[in-house]
């Protein structure tokens, strides 16, 4: 796996870009600003760009949302020292591919490294709960009551990493209904992804436990 | 100290918040021949442990930012003053580093320092240089010599006081009300409001906050009067 990495600080942007190396991982860009980072994608199309958020006046985000936008292959995975929600929200809104802190061992980066080149989501479970408590819990709580039975065991395989055309199999019934219902979903939430919706109801109190099995 | 202790190692502890931090970086000094990494933690406890059982020249510690403070630095110095205190930080605000170096640290780490320069300052602080960035350096000599002329001229103010006084004062600044000093020092009321009279006018403030905010800079930071 082949990987672009931003940090500026550089004592960590050498031991991890050396560390990852010993992995089995192709560091092939070890860059210190957000615009360096961008280049290096576009020079080396590499399968991950692993960024950290904070920069002397320049932002992560803003390389993240430039990648996702003008070099879609490659998958962003954003590294950071900073809890900051608002931060995670607007990366999953870029939709970013990983989420992780930098208080993770070795092992669980290299782990969500794995996931997002395969197409997994590797968002921080600890930073996700927290960002979905933070989201006023009451109406979140209700928002979540008021789908519909179907929609509810959607949202459950969604929440259990499902892709559309598994929930398919899984329920038979059509492409188009699933994508309806999930369309639905994410309207009765007031959010725009699945990952988002997945948050919520990840951070919802379940009672009554949807079925799972039909 | 001989030019010959340069080629041993030098040996290091480091305390880092972040833990891939002190993972990745204790991997990446592992491989060198000029630094020994004796423990690389998150813990404070788990630190200190390692370095009270000896053999360590160095203690890095990571400050700012979620990491530690610099009342951890004072209290590394206190329990083991021969040992050597680096910091790390991404922060490069100049109150922070000033209170860094009068806790005792002895070198200071921005983000745009490598390995290599890394191990460059941990030498040099083994062999009592001070290793700051060249434009911290000057910020914090500001700060230090003007609180060291502020504090000048409070003490002179405060060198007015009668023993009595002083002591009322400084019972001010511990923050006891008139009463609880009357009952202290067996005067009445009466008497406890006239020296403090007297401590605002000798002193040349309107307020006993004023009154106590001089001799707050009249003390050397971390002790008393």
């Amino acid at each position: 796996m082949r990987i672009v990495m931003c940090d500026d600080n550089r004592l960590l942007l050498e031991a991890l870009s050396n560390a990852l190396a010993l992995q089995g991982f192709t560091v092939e860009a070890a860059t210190s600003t957000p615009a360096e980072a961008v280049a290096a994608v576009r020079l080396y199309d590499p399968d991950i760009l692993l960024i950290d958020l904070g920069f002397e006046g320049a932002d992560g985000l803003t390389a993240a949302r430039e990648v996702a936008r003008s070099h879609p292959r490659t998958r962003v995975v954003i590294l950071t020292g900073s809890d900051d929600p608002e931060s995670l929200l607007e990366a999953m809104r870029i939709g970013v591919a990983g989420y992780v802190r930098k208080d993770q061992r070795l092992d669980g980066i290299v782990t969500a490294l794995r996931q997002a080149a395969e197409g997994e989501s590797a968002i921080d479970k600890t930073l996700l709960r927290k960002l979905t408590s933070a989201a006023r819990p009451h109406s979140r709580r209700s928002a979540v009551a008021s789908l519909t039975q179907q929609e509810r065991v959607v949202l459950c395989y969604l929440a259990e990493g499902l892709q559309t055309y598994e929930i398919v199999s899984q329920l038979g019934i059509s492409t188009s209904t699933v994508r309806s219902h999930i369309q639905a979903i994410l309207s009765k939430l007031g959010v725009h992804t699945r990952l988002q919706a997945v948050a919520l109801y990840n951070a919802t109190d379940r009672t009554p436990q949807v079925a799972r099995d039909r | 100290m001989s030019t010959a202790s340069w080629t041993r190692p030098v040996r290091l502890a480091m305390l880092h918040h972040q833990r891939t931090w002190a993972e990745t970086v204790e991997g990446l000094l592992g491989a060198r021949y000029d630094v020994e990494v004796v423990v690389s933690h998150t813990d404070w406890n788990w630190v200190c442990g390692a370095v009270s059982r000896g053999d360590v020249d160095v203690v890095l510690v990571s400050l700012g930012d979620g990491g530690f403070e610099p009342s951890h630095v004072s209290r590394l110095k206190e329990a083991w003053p021969g040992i050597a205190v680096v910091v790390v930080s991404e922060s490069s605000d100049p109150d922070l580093v000033t209170a860094a170096v009068r806790a005792g640290a002895r070198g200071w780490l921005s983000p745009a320092t490598c390995a290599r320069e890394l191990v460059q300052g941990l030498h040099a602080v083994t062999h009592g240089q001070t290793w700051l960035p060249p434009l911290l350096t000057t910020a914090v000599l500001d700060r230090l010599l003007t609180e060291e002329r502020v504090r000048g001229e409070s003490q002179s103010s405060v060198a007015r006081l009668s023993p009595r006084e002083l002591e009322i004062l400084n019972c001010l600044a511990a923050g006891m009300t008139r009463r609880e000093i009357g009952e202290g020092f067996h005067l009445s009321q009466h008497t406890v409001r006239t020296h403090i009279n007297h401590i605002l006018r000798k002193l040349e403030v309107h307020s006993t906050l004023a009154a106590v905010s001089i001799v707050n800079k009249a003390r050397v930071p971390g002790t008393s009067v």
